[in-house]
């Protein structure tokens, strides 16, 4: 026998080659295209910015054509190199042949690693040739182009491998291509609708997607790419290891085990179909749930999707396994499935886990993440550790749990989120998120909000140490003549202008904090350039050159105000009725309405029965400090203009029903 | 020797093969009839190791063929539906078949070269249904096999090249004893290659014969007798009718036994005509069968 070892067989090694090499070598092109080339094309620009050539190894750059390529190529290898089991007469006439199973198996799989895994290598090889002889080493280096071509096959054999797996499963080769993508975007599909769903369902479930969305699934992954930001970590390198191997196994086990009649059927396994049918069943009845339940935010709405979703699921299933249109007469197997469903919802609604009224006891919790979402609690920040909160921040988990009545299904139109992690002793953590409306808990969030700890969070002008502070600059919110600000300079008075800016953050209050006036100022504060190792975390992803903190004036900062009249910065530093005009109060009943007369800015100047064009000075200082400069649905009463002279609008604006001045409301 | 012994095999919830047993002979040929869906390709797929059965077992040389790599190296399955790699030439597939079969030998590949008087560089996907066919006879006979195992394998063929394909399996059949399996829903095509004959119906071997012992076991007896002759003679002598008829003062007898008993037996009657005469293939199943109970005509043609 030829090859005297029985793990492979040369003649179908040599034959796949000739039959297959084909794929490899486009592969290679277009990997070089893609990479070398274009790296070679900026490198002979003298304009373009070189550092980007970086860039070629991550993946996820530009359009992606290289995670696009990747998937492509790997679903391909996958189905070209199995196409005969899915053909009866290719599948027959094989498999007559004096080999085994195992052995075809492991030679494809081999012919498959061979054109999967050169043509990066070449690619791979060429980059470094080119880095060396261009001396392009400043831009990058051998580590980034092993780190891309290590990820690049780790993931390309992931796909293989699960369009491999697939294609045991199923007997035909577009079925193959396209469960092969839905099984690569199933894990993160599926626990994004779970998720979903749970919430709805579940009062006081959450799940921090933002940080294992790429883990989820190999398609996006392949998609996002990595930079220095999201870097493939160990566990999940070792995790895609593991899963290639797994599926190699578990192939080569159900292709032994297929019976090769299946050749043409849709699914080739019977507990798959089963699978598959309920499994459609499932994913479909949650899309469409997931679909209402955020275009409708109603349950009833969310429940008629789960309906409509799980029966198209059902019947679509059906038909693409017996390959009819007439498979209406089968309603058994759905009427099983509704019966689940509804015995699984019923207890999700019930709570028969006790998962809704869970809250750890205080003396067992170390610190709680509290604030809207996930992503404002990213690496620790809004963590709460002071005693006093920490029991505050559960008075109001136990008044979120007591209102669950009435938060649960209830209308979610002025809701906002509220996400709590608690940090337990034990090292564990406890996650609740709800979507409330904040008015609602008043009570309990005034101690929280007056307290220095969120003070601290929520105001840089806190944290910031005034002495890295290099430059003030405050900008009225209301601009007359269109380049007012005072800037502060002098070190000493940045630090005082500091100083009573804390004393006046430290006295305000819950309901200041929340009354929308429109600040007199905003105050951007440049930190000194050789100071910001510091202050990392200024750095975002959208703007990684970014050196200020920011700040307001608010109306209620007497004490700041007062500071700036003395050194003499007020005049620069706020709007004054002297530079007004006049200013035109209307009636509006709905933020629709107040949009559009906002954005159409002509109707509110123009002489409706229904205006108030108020001139006197002091009424004017009344209406620059109780504006409020967006419109709050649930108080907001009236539309405010303000011109200079010439009749040029420099702003609009709303009152609040609490802070519409007497004399307008005597008027309209 | 291939043996099959109390297989089945379902396809779902439909019993494609039902208990069925064979022995086929080293050296034989084996002609396997049936109508369409008897389960006749099932049989053979299971044979040459393609399907797994659900039970009893299938061996060639005493061993099982399913993955069994040493013995399915001397078997060559040609199906009815052929299948060649794309774009592949007759030197490609031939090359791909001696790197499969231990046994290829290549002079006799060149040798048959002149037998088919095909172009060995041309694509094999460009030749016609019956080319292709013929291709598949030169490159399982150049790869030598003990058995040849053979589904519809004259459909698409010339009546020259069919005779030719006959003579090149009779001559490995008497040369190196391969043993050959042939499957046709037609019983007349197979009447001069085989020496047995099995009938697959619904799943189930139903009878197998030796052609030799059939032919000569079974005539047509047509007689007339000068006066009435009761039929207690043929009781007496404890003849088997397998069929009788009476056609004016003809009798027509279909018996079993060997000419010169049944001759002697009617000779004893004084007839005053005596025609006995062998029975073509096709009826000697349609009176066998007809004994059995079935409507054979519709199974064989």
């Amino acid at each position: 026998m030829p090859l005297k070892t029985s793990l492979f067989n040369q003649g179908v090694l040599l034959d796949d080659l000739k039959r297959f090499s084909w794929l490899g070598i486009l592969y290679t092109l277009a990997l070089l295209f893609l990479v070398p080339l274009q790296i070679f094309m900026i490198s002979g620009q003298e304009d373009r910015d070189h550092s980007i050539m970086k860039e070629f190894f991550y993946l996820g750059t530009g359009e992606n054509l290289q995670g696009a390529l990747v998937l492509a190529v790997a679903i391909l290898m996958g189905i070209f190199i199995f196409r005969y089991i899915q053909v009866k007469a290719a599948s027959d006439t094989l498999h007559s042949l004096p080999i085994k199973r195992a052995v075809f198996y492991r030679t494809h799989v081999l012919t498959s690693l061979v054109l999967l895994i050169v043509p990066v290598l070449i690619t791979a090889l060429i980059s470094l040739i080119l880095n060396s002889m261009l001396g392009l080493g400043a831009y990058f280096n051998l580590q980034d182009i092993a780190a891309w071509a290590g990820v690049l096959i780790l993931l390309e054999l992931t796909v293989f491998f699960v369009c491999v797996f697939v294609g045991m499963i199923v007997g035909m080769s577009v079925v193959q291509g396209v469960i092969t993508v839905i099984f690569l975007f199933l894990p993160l599909g599926l626990a994004l609708l779970l998720v979903e769903s749970l919430q709805t369902f579940l009062y006081g479930f959450t799940y921090n997607f933002g940080a294992n969305e790429s883990k989820l699934s190999p398609l996006v992954r392949l998609m996002e790419g990595f930079r220095e930001t999201n870097k493939m970590g160990t566990g999940e390198i070792v995790t895609y290891i593991v899963v290639c191997l797994g599926l190699y196994f578990l192939a080569q086990f159900l292709y032994e085990k297929r019976k090769l009649e299946t050749a043409s059927q849709t699914i080739a396994y019977r507990p798959f179909r089963w699978l598959f049918k309920y499994g459609v069943t499932l994913c479909t009845m949650l899309v469409a749930g997931v679909y209402f339940n955020q275009t409708q935010q109603s349950i009833s709405w969310t429940l008629f999707g789960y309906l409509l979703g799980s029966l198209l699921g059902y019947y679509v299933a059906e038909m693409v396994l017996k390959k009819s249109f007439f498979v209406f007469k089968n309603f058994k197997g759905y009427l099983m499935y509704a019966a689940v469903v509804s015995v699984l919802l019923a207890g999700l609604h019930f709570d028969l886990t006790g998962f809704t009224k869970k809250v750890p006891p205080i003396n067992q919790v170390k610190s709680i993440g509290f604030g809207d979402s996930f992503y404002v609690l990213r690496d620790g920040q809004n963590l709460y550790a002071d005693k006093d909160n920490l029991a505050h921040i559960q008075e109001l988990h136990q008044q979120l749990i007591a209102d669950q009545a009435q938060n649960k299904y209830g209308d979610r139109r002025s809701t906002r989120g509220m996400t709590l992690v608690y940090h337990l002793a034990d090292g564990s953590q406890l996650a609740r998120g709800y979507s409330v409306d904040y008015d609602h808990y008043s009570k309990q969030l005034k101690p929280i909000y007056e307290s220095k700890e969120y003070k601290k969070h929520r105001y840089d002008a806190v944290t910031v140490d005034a002495a890295d502070i290099e430059k003030m600059t405050i900008r009225p919110s209301i601009d007359a003549g269109g380049n007012k600000e005072a800037v502060i300079l002098k070190p000493e008075d940045i630090k005082e202008a500091i100083t009573i800016i804390r004393q006046d953050i430290e006295a305000e209050t819950y309901e200041q904090m929340n009354d929308n006036r429109t600040p007199w100022a905003n105050i951007r504060l440049l930190i000194a350039d050789d100071k910001m190792k510091k202050y990392q975390k200024l750095h975002t992803e959208s703007n990684p050159e970014r050196r200020e903190f920011y700040a307001s004036w608010e109306k209620s900062y007497g004490n700041f105000e007062a500071w700036l009249q003395q050194k003499g910065y007020l005049k620069n530093a706020r709007v004054f009725p002297e530079e007004i005009d006049y200013v035109v109060v209307e009636k509006v009943t709905s933020s629709g309405q107040w949009e559009a007369k906002r954005r159409s800015g002509e109707w509110i100047d123009k002489n409706s029965t229904n205006r108030l064009e108020i001139k006197d000075k002091d009424q004017l200082e009344t209406c620059l400090r109780n504006h409020s400069d967006v419109w709050n649905s649930k108080k907001a009463e009236y539309i405010v203009g303000f011109y200079r002279e010439g009749h040029v609008n420099i702003g609009y604006g709303s009152f609040n029903k609490d802070n519409v001045p007497e004399f307008i409301k005597g008027k309209l | 020797m291939i043996e099959i012994m109390n297989l089945n095999k379902s396809f779902e919830d439909l019993a494609a093969l039902k208990n069925v047993n064979i022995k086929i002979q080293k050296g034989s040929v084996y002609g396997l009839v049936g109508s369409n869906g008897a389960g006749k390709t099932t049989l053979l797929k299971t044979m040459v190791g393609v399907y797994q059965g659900d039970q009893g077992t299938c061996s060639i040389d005493g061993q099982e063929v399913f993955e069994n790599v040493a013995i399915k190296a001397k078997v060559i399955f040609i199906p009815d539906t052929l299948y060649f790699f794309a774009n592949y030439s007759v030197r490609d597939m031939a090359k791909y078949y001696s790197n499969i079969y231990p046994a290829w030998n290549e002079a006799r590949f060149e040798k048959l070269k002149e037998a088919f008087d095909i172009d060995v560089n041309k694509n094999i996907h460009r030749l016609s249904k019956g080319m292709q066919r013929q291709v598949a006879f030169w490159l399982a006979l150049s790869s030598m096999p003990d058995y040849l195992i053979l589904d519809e394998p004259l459909d698409g063929l010339d009546p020259v090249m069919r005779q030719k394909v006959k003579n090149l399996l009779i001559q490995d059949v008497a040369e190196r004893q391969m043993t050959v399996l042939i499957s046709s829903h037609n019983l007349r095509e197979l009447e001069d290659l085989c020496d047995t004959i099995g009938i697959l119906h619904k799943g189930t071997l139903i009878l197998e014969k030796e052609l030799d012992d059939l032919k000569s076991d079974v005539h047509k007896i047509q007689v007339a007798f000068k006066e009435e002759v009761s039929g207690e003679f043929l009781v007496n002598a404890q003849a088997q009718v397998l069929y009788e008829e009476v056609r004016g003062s003809v009798r027509l007898f279909i018996m079993r036994g060997s000419k010169e008993d049944l001759t002697r037996l009617f000779a004893k009657q004084q007839p005053l005509v005596l025609d006995i005469l062998p029975l073509t293939l096709e009826e000697v199943f349609i009176y066998e069968m007809g004994g059995i109970g079935y409507a054979i005509e519709n199974i064989i043609i």
